[in-house]
């Protein structure tokens, strides 16, 4: 991607994990209207905020790891993006901002997984299929990765029976490694 | 109510989003004095949409006194989890049940949503039923467009707010504070203007709010987390309408035409872009390009907002906007499709309904607009209009073959809705259109026209006619059509008809003999008690000339 963005990544709980992907994702654009950043807009007759988010997260889930990158003009300024920072509704934090130059890989290009945390309500009966990595299996909770197969990274509930979730939270997303990216 | 029971609710219904109340701008309790719930007897989509339920938000919650809530009707997941776990109906914003707000304030924008106010009082606790509620439950006050009826109305609500709510609900609070009881507040309300106390009041005046260009506008309105059908900033540049077509009731209760300074209507949308974040304006009017500085309007508001990404929306074009003045202006608003509303192409009955949109100039409109680029047109028909031959609706399908063959739009839907004779209206004492007809209008208009045909859900048209034009005696039908089941009247896939003719055969009332009631043999009509600006002598009037055109043509 040739535009100079900010990527920021950002934490959903309760009550804003009862909101949609496509909602969340308008809410942030209001954000930093509200801040008026200085975003790119789309060409044509009924231009847009340029910007791109990862996979949506299923309702109901809790993350620390969503991202979403906007295309920018010229670097917001601190004022801007404290503004932004602060202007959530219930239930959505921002965790980080940062400003990504042109030329360097768009943050769908470097994810390879996600790591779950997820509360259980009865012990495992099987080992979940590759592609997902169960990490860590403790009283009442399991760590697994799920990374990317053909492209996609699927949910947690393909590979393990949902009906024992009693909360799954995303923790944090798996990145390329820098070696292997070269 | 505790976090994990919400959430498993929240879990178990669709678009959850709507009961969080976790938006950007929700409304904060800071230890007010009171606490006012305010309602709204639509789906949270809807309600939200609503320029004047957020309005009232912005003048109860600028009261020092008073903290506000919002309170949406449930749907129907919703209402059945919460019947089955007798839970409360509950704000957004704090979850605290209805019953425990010292005020409800219930905005009433249509007859079809009375069955949803009764359901939210009966969920909260409370009679659906002024009369069976006592003198320590919270009064129940109702605003919006279906109080210019307050006969029916007034059956749910302990008093309402008629006409513009800017200059009486500051008023209408302060009573409040000052009163010891829910008795001694409703007495003391019954004497201002614009106040109409269920049982005691005998008449009301609308009184127009001469301040408009400062009048509240809801600037930092709780910003909505789930897509809305208007999803936008809301500015009305102007109230009022300098037409005066026969069947329009907002011209009527909105009059006299009034309108905002550009000045501040940059003001307002700057706030409003600053507090929301929101990447629609919509300049809201009956007929925004009456707007004498309207071109001035569109320049100021393009310039500060194209680098936001926000764009300018206007819901009302006239034909003419397309090639006079205003048509250079075009290119600052975002294309949608073209919407007119010329009711019929029958000269004949455009001049009965004294509506004057002129088929040339809409084929003009047609013309222009698709130099420019647009190919989408939607076009509002009415049918059933008085003297209304089949002839008259013939016409209709030679209209639109006209567009087709003489411009480019080659999308063009045709909207149908059936002429209801409302309150304060010149035509309000004409009788309205037979169903059969009107059905046999519609099928003949479905096979003429080429193109899309929204037609009329006529049974829905029925219970909105009769209830519109309805009286006190027929609060126990709409009770009964509540515990038959009737929810969400106005949203077809909800909308049970048998539920409202149960209702009806309970007490012993026909529902056609309703439909088709000749308020013309009466001397009092069930909303005199309301007066308008204009007054009953010139809508008796303007309803004598309407009689002489209809009489010219049979010979009567
Ligand atoms: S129908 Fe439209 S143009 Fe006619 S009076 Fe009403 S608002 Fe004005």
């Amino acid at each position: 991607m040739s535009d100079l963005r900010a990527r920021i990544r950002y934490s959903k709980e309760y009550p804003s994990v009862y909101i949609g992907h496509l909602d969340t994702v308008r809410e942030l654009e209001r954000s930093m209207r509200r801040a008026a950043w200085p975003f790119k807009l789309t060409s044509g007759f009924n231009p847009r905020v340029k910007m791109s988010s990862i996979p949506p997260l299923s309702l109901g889930y809790l993350s620390y790891a969503e991202y979403l990158e906007v295309s920018l003009n010229s670097i917001p300024g601190d004022c801007q993006i404290g503004e932004f920072e602060t202007s959530q509704p219930e239930g959505l934090e921002i965790i980080s901002v940062e400003i990504i130059y042109p030329g360097e890989e768009s943050i769908n290009d470097i994810i390879e997984g996600y790591r779950y945390r997820i509360e259980i309500s009865q012990p495992l009966e099987t080992k979940p299929d590759n592609p997902a990595v169960l990490r860590e299996e403790g009283k009442g909770f399991l760590v697994i990765d799920i990374l990317k197969k053909d492209g996609n990274i699927k949910n947690p509930a393909k590979f393990i029976d949902q009906r024992i979730f009693k909360k799954v939270v995303k923790t944090e997303c798996i990145f390329k490694s820098k070696e292997k990216k070269q | 109510m505790k976090k994990e029971k919400l959430g498993k609710i929240f879990a178990a219904v669709q678009t959850p989003g709507r009961y969080t109340g976790s938006e950007y701008n929700a409304y904060k309790y800071k230890n007010e004095r009171f606490r006012f719930l305010l309602c709204y007897p639509d789906d949270y989509k809807i309600g939200m949409s609503s320029l004047g339920y957020h309005t009232v938000g912005k003048i109860v919650s600028s009261h020092i006194d008073f903290a506000v809530e919002r309170c949406f009707a449930p749907a129907p997941d919703m209402e059945k989890i919460m019947r089955e776990e007798k839970i409360s109906l509950f704000s957004l914003e704090s979850k605290t049940p209805a019953d425990k707000f010292d005020l409800l304030g219930f905005s009433v924008h249509h007859e079809l949503s009375f069955t949803n106010m009764l359901n939210m009082l009966d969920l909260a606790g409370l009679h659906p039923m002024r009369a069976q509620r006592s003198h320590k439950d919270p009064p129940v006050i109702a605003g919006g467009p279906a109080t210019v009826n307050p006969a029916l109305l007034g059956e749910f609500a302990d008093l309402m707010v008629v006409g513009e709510g800017e200059g009486i609900i500051p008023g209408l609070l302060d009573r409040f504070t000052s009163s010891g009881s829910k008795e001694e507040f409703l007495a003391s309300a019954a004497e201002l203007e614009g106040v109409f106390v269920s049982g005691k009041s005998s008449s009301v005046r609308i009184t127009p709010y001469l301040k408009f260009d400062d009048s509240y506008v809801p600037c930092g309105q709780p910003v909505p987390c789930v897509s809305i059908p208007h999803d936008r900033i809301n500015i009305e540049i102007s109230r009022g309408c300098r037409g005066s077509c026969r069947f329009c009731q907002a011209s009527v209760i909105y009059a006299p035409y009034r309108q905002k300074t550009p000045e501040r209507i940059l003001d307002i949308a700057s706030a409003s872009v600053a507090s929301t974040g929101c990447d629609e304006i919509a300049l809201t009017s009956l007929s925004a390009t009456d707007h004498e500085n309207i071109i001035e309007i569109m320049d100021d508001m393009h310039y500060a907002f194209r680098d936001l990404g926000v764009s300018v929306v206007m819901p009302s074009l006239r034909p003419e906007d397309f090639s006079g003045k205003f048509a250079s202006g075009l290119s600052r608003i975002r294309r949608g499709g073209l919407t007119f509303a010329p009711e019929t192409p029958s000269q004949r009955l455009k001049k009965i309904i004294n509506k004057n949109i002129d088929n040339e100039k809409i084929l003009e409109a047609a013309r222009q607009a698709s130099l420019r680029g647009w190919r989408k047109m939607k076009l509002y028909f009415m049918i059933g209009l008085p003297s209304e031959t089949m002839e008259d609706i013939e016409e209709i399908g030679r209209f639109i073959s006209r567009i087709k063959s003489e411009t480019e739009m080659k999308n063009i839907t045709v909207s149908l809705s059936a002429f209801n004779p409302q309150p304060h209206t010149p035509l309000q004492w004409v009788i309205p259109g037979d169903p059969e007809v009107l059905a046999e209008k519609e099928r003949r208009i479905k096979k003429i026209v080429r193109g899309t045909v929204k037609g009329i859900d006529i049974q829905s048209h029925i219970i909105s006619s009769i209830l519109c034009r309805g009286d006190s005696g027929l609060g126990n039908v709409v009770y009964e059509a509540f515990r038959e089941g009737a929810r969400f009247d106005q949203w077809g896939e909800h909308f049970d008809y048998s539920a409202w003719e149960r209702a009806f055969n309970k007490d012993g009332k026909d529902i056609m003999e309703y439909y088709f009631r000749d308020f013309s043999r009466l001397k009092e009509l069930p909303w005199d008690s309301v007066e308008t600006v204009a007054g009953k002598d010139y809508l008796e009037k303007s309803y004598r000339i309407v009689l002489k055109l209809i009489g010219e043509r049979t010979g009567v």
